[in-house]
């Protein structure tokens, strides 16, 4: 009873698709954060699936899930940047709507 | 084949069920009183900005922000101790590598580095809990203001708040005026 | 325990650049920011300490001919290529920080965090730039773009500071995710994070090479690599995926942004050289995988085209300097993408070469922005009339810069663009060089209104106030611009020996 391999890179490409249609659709600031997460957690998912699908019993292939680890450091870190300029923003317009960002343009 | 996803489906079911089955004891359990500051939206004692569907009183960002950062190094923590241990007792693929005190070593690198950057938030006064963000209010450019109706929206409920609560705004500036 | 520590003998200046970020923070820490110009000095000698046992290391691998490359810890390569990027991001960090200590606003906003943040970005330049791992060059890329958002947007009451940032920050995201999305796919793939790896594996168990996938189904190999490739070309500002480019360059600190204009987005084209090197163009590499690199050479061939076209028309119509050139850096990338685009050991090291004479030119020419933003308080380039007799050090050092940044002779942008176009007509790219020469005469356009509003209008009637240090300093590099365009030798060595250490060949048809 297993789950096998094709149906998780599905989910990582169905997630990653949904982290780009977000990405393009809303303006929030925050949701786009989100969606920027979830493609990172679709690469994160591909990974560990890849990780899978390299090992076997004898040997085992752990580059792809220390990949993982390390993903999820920078999309904790990149979030933690993105959510400080979201306050940053906030309080200089009260508003956490990406069209409020127009004051360069030319 | 698709059989196989019944963990997942159990799983989903017992999270769904959890969720449910605790309201309905709560609604049996609490006592039923009507006054009006018992249907505001919950916000750990803070009041409440708008919709909780839309937007969250920002100020909580900052502390899930410095969370967010500590509690993923711990993540990093679990492979390099169980490489530690392997490698003290001679077990694992750790051995024969020598890696064991230098490890340890890099570890401890890594953890003052790490209590660094708290010490860091810390003294900059980044762990107080901020009772109020001053700054001007946001004015939109008339010739663009066609593509911003949520800010003109929430320009306007911000103005109604501030002329609702006239409390509310003094006791900001008093807390600036303390800071 | 003894290899460990000889390698970590090998990664010494990164350790000395991240033991000196970290004092940098806990000094203006316990001294409570009283006077940043302590911790700029502090970092100044702290980047004398790096650029000398860089120094000392290229000397050893230079007198390999290049050839010799060790591998620390199995991540990080010292080789000359990656030791010839850190060189020159030791100087323009160097500069960055002289800019910094220059900035007249800069002064009354004086925090030692810049410092931090600048040596930060610096350290993942360096593990970016010096390594064939995926794990590792990720890692420094993100490095590098989580200091440079907090960089542009380190002035957060300013607006524009906060929203070029949050435009940084929203657009670095996606690109981030794109390129991991391409590295988890290439794993999944290979089954291997190595470049070399990937490069050269038979196909026989795992790690699988990429010559058995290209054979098998080219179509996933060829997404993964593209989503790849889209990461690092927002990273260099490459159409389409340049729309950050002005708005951060323009809404950034003058100093940050000279930062991400000259060391951010060199590293990023020395991850794409070796990245592409490593995977089409090593020796012995498998004909199927050439094949592959010679279309990749022509998808990078168009996007130079389309890049130095749309960066070039785009910055005629500027009034903003700062916008401007920020428009100009963009068609600097197309330009660098020839090398690339040619696929050949020649191309690249003209690419390279053309790096080095966009370090010097470009922080001439942000530097003379700065200047006269201290001036005239504006950025306009209409500001700058007649502004050429009263500061008349500045303004001819900076016509030399924008000489060079045109490529007419005797600079060594002329020199860079010179072996550019060659290396572009030896690959069969002569329509690519048409269009850059094309695109090299629209930019005189714009760089002679420069030239012209500070010496072909009246002497203004402000008075500049005289800077001796900074002017000095400007001429320094001025006096770089003309000499390395005269004395072209040691500046072609030292990029053929980098190339050479990537151990890449020409292609053999």
């Amino acid at each position: 009873m297993t789950v096998p391999d094709e149906h998780l890179l599905i989910l990582a490409a169905i997630l990653f698709a949904t982290g780009v249609a977000g990405f393009l659709l809303r303006r929030n600031a925050i949701i786009v954060l989100a969606s920027i997460e979830l493609m990172l957690n679709a690469a994160n998912l591909s990974f560990v699936a890849g990780c899978r699908m390299h090992s076997t019993s004898a040997a085992v292939n752990l580059d792809g899930a220390i990949f993982t680890i390390f993903v999820i450091l920078v999309a904790a870190a990149e979030a933690a940047v993105g959510l400080a300029l979201v306050i940053a923003l906030y309080r200089l317009k009260q508003t956490v709507h990406l069209d409020a960002l127009n004051e360069l343009e030319g | 084949m698709y059989f196989d996803y019944l963990n997942v489906l159990i799983f989903c079911a017992v999270g769904l069920g959890f969720v449910f089955v605790n309201l309905i004891i709560a609604s049996f359990l609490r006592p039923k009183r009507k006054v009006t500051e018992g249907l505001e939206t919950y916000e750990c004692g803070e009041e409440p900005i708008g919709d909780a569907w839309i937007q969250f009183d920002i100020r909580y960002y900052t502390v899930a922000l410095v969370y967010v950062i500590f509690a993923v190094e711990i993540a990093f923590l679990f492979p390099w101790a169980i490489v530690l241990g392997e490698s003290f007792r001679g077990t694992g693929a750790a051995v024969g590598t020598g890696i064991g005190a230098f490890a340890l070593i890099e570890g401890i690198v890594f953890i003052v580095i790490l209590f660094l950057g708290l010490a860091y938030v810390w003294a900059k006064g980044d762990l107080d809990w901020v009772l109020s963000f001053s700054g001007p209010a946001y004015q939109p450019p008339q010739e663009r203001a066609r593509f911003l109706p949520s800010v003109h929206e929430l320009q306007e409920l911000a103005e109604a708040r501030n002329d609702e609560g006239d409390g509310e705004g003094d006791e900001a500036e008093e807390n600036e005026e303390a800071a | 325990m003894d290899r460990y520590l000889a390698d970590l003998g090998l990664i010494a200046p990164e350790l000395v650049l991240t033991l000196l970020s970290l004092v940098v923070l806990v000094w203006d820490l316990v001294t409570k920011g009283r006077d940043s110009r302590q911790v700029a000095y502090l970092s100044l000698a702290g980047l004398g300490v790096v650029a000398y046992l860089l120094l000392g290391q290229w000397g050893d691998l230079a007198a390999t001919g290049g050839k010799a490359e060790t591998v620390a810890f199995g991540m990080v390569t010292i080789d000359a290529f990656g030791t010839f990027f850190k060189l020159f991001t030791v100087g323009s960090l160097a500069v960055v920080i002289l800019f910094v200590l220059a900035d007249r606003r800069e002064r009354k906003h004086g925090i030692g965090e810049y410092y931090f943040l600048l040596l930060g970005a610096g350290i993942g330049v360096f593990f970016m730039v010096s390594t064939n791992n995926l794990l590792l060059l990720m890692l420094g890329l993100e490095l590098l773009s989580l200091a440079s958002y907090s960089l542009a947007g380190f002035h957060k009451s300013e607006r524009r500071s906060a929203e070029a940032s949050m435009k940084y920050v929203i657009f670095g995201g996606l690109s981030a995710g794109i390129m991991l999305y391409g590295i988890s796919l290439l794993y999944g793939l290979t089954g291997t994070i190595d470049l070399n790896e990937m490069g050269i594996a038979d196909g026989s168990g795992w790690p699988v090479g990429l010559a058995a996938q290209f054979a098998q189904d080219p179509v996933p190999v060829a997404v993964a690599i593209v989503l790849i490739l889209a990461g690092f070309a927002y990273k260099v500002s490459v159409v389409p995926f340049h729309f950050w480019t002005p708005d951060v360059y323009e809404g950034a600190p003058t100093p940050v942004t000279t930062f991400l204009a000259v060391a951010s987005k060199a590293a990023g084209f020395a991850v794409l050289l070796r990245f592409v090197g490593a995977l089409f163009l090593v020796e012995g590499v498998d004909s199927t995988v050439a094949a592959y690199g010679e279309r990749i050479g022509l998808l990078i061939a168009i996007l130079a085209a389309v890049t130095m076209t749309l960066g070039n028309l785009s910055a005629l119509r500027q009034t903003s300097m700062k916008r401007m050139l920020a428009y100009s850096s963009i068609a600097h990338a197309g330009y660098v993408l020839m090398g690339l685009a040619a696929m050949t050991p020649a191309g690249f090291s003209a690419a390279m070469f053309y790096l080095a004479a966009y370090y010097f030119m470009n922080l001439g020419a942000f530097g003379f922005l700065l200047y006269f933003e201290g001036v005239n308080k504006s950025e306009d380039i209409d500001a700058l009339k007649g502004m050429g007799w009263k500061a008349p050090v500045v303004s001819i050092v900076m016509v030399a810069f924008l000489v060079s940044l045109t490529g007419l002779p005797p600079t060594v942008g002329f020199y860079g663009k010179l072996l550019l176009f060659y290396e572009g007509v030896d690959a069969g790219l002569g329509w690519l060089v048409l269009i850059a020469a094309l695109n090299s005469v629209v930019s005189l356009f714009y760089y002679f209104r420069i030239a012209k509003a500070l010496f072909l209008s009246e002497p203004a009637e402000r008075e500049a106030e005289p800077q001796p240090f900074f002017t000095g300093f400007l001429a320094l590099l001025g006096v770089g611009t003309i000499l390395f365009g005269i004395y072209t030798e040691p500046l072609q060595n030292w990029s053929e020996t980098g190339t050479d250490s990537l151990g890449i060949a020409e292609a053999s048809e």
